[in-house]
């Protein structure tokens, strides 16, 4: 656990009221710039947190390390391990939508060329193709299903692998594999060619989460509200046009040091945070057909809406706090 | 049998432990599910054929690293440990790449081969042969001088000399080489098997963590760890038997 | 088996290690031959020069055609892999004997000098007395026609050392082959052999041979004897003069 660096000069070396200590995980990536201009322009603290952030090399970590109490916040998409702990009664929640699906933007399918000598602009294309997934269970497998079934093919018509993104990336270019479907190919080669846009299929198909677990569900709303206020505050400066000083820093973590930032489809983030049940019931859903939960569950039971329709009250009110002009 | 109730006391302890900890609600079972629990997710693992089928695929790789590595690496450690050029070439590369995580030439290897099998079984291959390689050239090293004097002295002919001196006197050193070879193996097979999950025990740890699986996890776990004892002891078994005069050591 | 004005260095310039210097004797059929002189005095090095292991820089060995010389030596030289019996026979499996022949043998001797039931122990699981018992039947099984003995009872303490040097005798007296019994014990030297040899040095140097008039089989008790105290009187005076010297030169 670390005091984020924007928050060092302010939050968490002085402490001049009690400021409340939430610890949050995530996979660092550019896409968390929102959380990075907060903690920097103090909107954290504002609302009366202090920042811990405990980063991740793995996706799969933080379903643990929530189910467990060992951090309160999660930023991740909805995936099978935080499905099932919570079918198997952990308390966890999504409570806040972070990114919608949008052409070109999201995970994509990149192929290598040679393998594709006609082009590559239908699924259909993939037919005997040697395709690679981060996981099984990732939301690029889930991806991957929805853009093979737009071509009525199925998993036997594929050769599906499993390989880290920092190996598949290599290997498509060398073409020992045809195809790769994750978010931001950090590569540029003139091998590596894109394919059919998998986000046209999905339109509004929300896949990018914050979730809480047990110490910010059991306290009453504004402890959440007021974090993911603080958050929703930071997608808008983003939005607007600001980038953390950590935006580099960023940069490099997800791969992308030797092109920048490069053109963040700011679009996709959502800025009211309200969760789309059927995204999530669609990825419960596949997951269930592929018996990666303990049960089949209702988005429902998993989705908690209540901190973010309060961060939204809020900011408004902090909006016309500010005679309508943004903080 | 003693010897079997020694090896198990401590690991059946603990089980036990876990248990009662289990029905006192003293552990999470989203974590640590009870012991009894884990036997029927067991069998019913064993039952659909998941674990065994499993469990044979990460024996297959390890058994295939390892022979393949043991062999090369037995070749390599007697001709360095006979032939000075073969050592002095050899020797400080065979020293690095025992420095070098075996892992992290995994990502090259893939380029290199393809995304089968043969990456992992050559990454395999690679560890043991370092490890019998080395420690079969200390074996050379520590021929005493007087046993081949005495040998020719009685008049070893070369045959002799190598079936009756040189084979036996390195045996016991290459027998270590080979059980921590072994171990090894099975290890970066796991280990490959979790960053390039396809089948094999390790994938399935791996896959337990994507969904949260916490009774496969274990299960899993705990029949590698199965599997690393039984072939430890399958090897010592082997060295009672082929240097007898060692094994008289561990009594 | 002759040994004229043999001459062993090591190195050569400035490093030169002189071993050996025109060292002369010869050591006659069925002779029991000791040498005998203080620590460093070349005595080893004679013996391994002898048995063929170092070449002599000067100087010449005459050795009877096809006679074959075998060497026990003073430290751990049984093969840690063999039991007892496999180390004993080592020298008639080397020379081809019949199975069946060569374990009897061994076996019999083994019981003999207190080893039996221990002929399928490791050498690391037999005493010091033991292992050296079994690396001289080892050479005696192979029947040599010359036996180089390198302070073979060094070792031992004084009680194992006394009896081991019996069972020798025993073992030696039925057939008495040429043996060169190299030690650094006076009473020992007497004890055991037909002449003795007074080495000094380095670099080592016959200064005296003197002859042991005592009858066989001899037991320990002759050790009391003034005839023999006298003896060793007399080597104990020329080792004496031989340390002097070599300081003194």
């Amino acid at each position: 656990m670390a005091c984020l660096a924007g928050a060092a000069a302010s939050g968490c070396k002085r402490d001049p009221r009690p400021l409340r200590r939430v610890r949050v995980t995530f996979l660092p990536h550019y896409i968390l710039a929102p959380v990075y201009l907060a903690s920097e322009l103090g909107f954290f603290e504002q609302a009366g947190i202090e920042l811990l952030v405990h980063e991740v090399a793995s996706a799969t970590q933080m379903a643990p390390l929530l189910a467990a109490g060992t951090v309160d916040v999660a930023f991740s998409g909805a995936i099978p391990s935080m499905l099932n702990a919570a079918a198997k009664g952990a308390r966890i929640r999504i409570v806040c939508a972070r990114e919608t699906a949008i052409p070109g933007c999201i995970h994509e399918v990149h192929g290598y060329r040679k393998s594709f000598p006609e082009g590559f602009h239908r699924a259909a294309e993939l037919r005997g193709k040697r395709i690679s997934v981060t996981a099984p269970t990732s939301l690029s497998a889930f991806l991957l299903d929805v853009l093979l079934e737009s071509a009525g093919l199925g998993a036997s018509d594929v050769h599906l692998l499993t390989m880290p993104l920092s190996e598949s990336a290599p290997a498509l270019a060398a073409g020992r594999i045809d195809a790769v479907l994750d978010r931001d190919m950090g590569l540029s080669s003139p091998d590596i060619i894109p394919g059919p846009s998998v986000a046209e299929l999905l339109p509004g198909f929300q896949y990018n989460f914050i979730l809480f677990g047990d110490a910010l569900l059991q306290n009453d709303v504004s402890a959440g509200a007021g974090f993911l206020a603080a958050y929703l505050r930071g997608v808008g400066e983003f939005r607007a046009g600001k980038k953390p000083r950590a935006l580099q820093q960023l940069a490099a973590g997800s791969g992308l040091a030797a092109a920048g930032p490069g053109p963040v489809c700011l679009d996709r983030l959502s800025e009211n945070g309200q969760v789309d049940r059927m995204s999530v019931q669609r990825v419960i859903d596949w997951s269930s057909r592929k018996k990666f939960l303990v049960r089949p569950i209702d988005a429902a039971e998993v989705i908690d809406g209540r901190f973010a329709e309060e961060a939204q009250r809020l900011n408004g009110a902090q909006h016309r706090l500010n005679g309508g002009q943004l903080p | 049998m003693k010897r079997l109730v020694w090896a198990l006391w401590l690991p059946l302890l603990a089980l036990a432990a876990w248990q009662i900890a289990s029905g006192a609600g003293v552990l999470n079972p989203l974590f640590f599910p009870a012991p009894s629990a884990l036997a029927n997710s067991a069998v019913r693992l064993i039952k659909s054929g998941e674990l065994l089928r499993n469990a044979a695929a990460t024996l297959g790789r390890t058994a295939a690293g390892f022979l393949i590595g043991s062999a090369a690496g037995l070749g390599i450690g007697l001709l360095m440990g006979g032939i000075q050029g073969v050592r002095k070439s050899l020797q400080p590369m065979v020293g690095a790449l025992n420095a070098t995580p075996k892992m992290s030439l995994l990502p090259v290897l893939m380029l290199l081969l393809g995304v089968g099998e043969a990456a992992p079984i050559t990454l395999i291959a690679l560890g043991s042969m370092v490890i019998v390689s080395l420690h079969t050239f200390d074996a050379v090293e520590q021929i005493r001088p007087i046993w081949v004097e005495i040998a020719i002295n009685y008049g070893a002919n070369r045959g002799a000399l190598f079936a009756r001196v040189y084979l036996p006197a390195c045996l016991p050193r290459v027998f270590t080489g080979l059980r921590l070879a072994l171990a090894n193996a099975l290890v970066i097979a796991v280990a490959c098997e979790l960053i390039n999950p396809s089948t094999g025990l390790g994938s399935m740890i791996w896959l337990s963590w994507q969904t949260f699986s916490t009774d496969r996890l274990w299960i899993a776990l705990l029949a590698t760890a199965l599997i690393g004892g039984v072939l430890h002891e399958g090897l010592r078994q082997l060295e009672k038997r082929i240097v007898p005069w060692q094994a008289a050591h561990f009594e | 088996m002759r040994c004229s004005h043999v001459s062993v260095s090591f190195g050569s310039g400035a490093a030169e290690i002189r071993a050996l210097h025109d060292v002369s004797f010869d050591a006659r059929e069925g002779e029991f031959l000791s040498v005998i002189g203080p620590s460093g005095c070349g005595k080893t090095t004679l013996l391994r020069t002898v048995a063929n292991l170092i070449p002599p820089t000067g100087g010449t060995i005459e050795r009877v055609p096809g006679e074959r010389i075998l060497l026990v030596f003073q430290e751990d030289s049984l093969f840690p892999w063999m039991t007892a019996l496999d180390n004993a026979v080592f020298g008639l499996e080397m020379q081809k004997a019949g199975a069946g022949w060569r374990e009897a043998a061994a076996r019999e001797l083994l019981d003999r000098f207190g080893l039996k039931g221990r002929e399928g122990a490791y050498p690391h699981q037999l005493s010091v007395g033991m292992k050296q018992r079994v690396a001289v039947i080892r050479c005696f099984l192979s029947n040599p026609a010359v036996m180089l003995m390198d302070e073979p009872f060094a070792a031992l303490d004084a009680q194992t050392r006394l009896a081991l040097q019996q069972e020798l005798l025993a073992l030696w007296e039925p057939n008495r082959k040429t043996v060169i019994f190299v030690t650094h014990d006076i009473e020992e030297a007497i004890l055991l052999s037909d002449r003795i040899l007074v080495l000094s040095g380095p670099p080592g140097t016959v200064i005296d041979e003197l002859p042991v008039p005592f009858a066989r089989p001899r037991h320990a008790s002759l050790t009391l004897e003034e005839e023999f105290l006298e003896l060793k009187r007399r080597i104990w005076a020329k080792l004496g003069s031989a340390r002097m010297e070599s300081v003194v030169p």
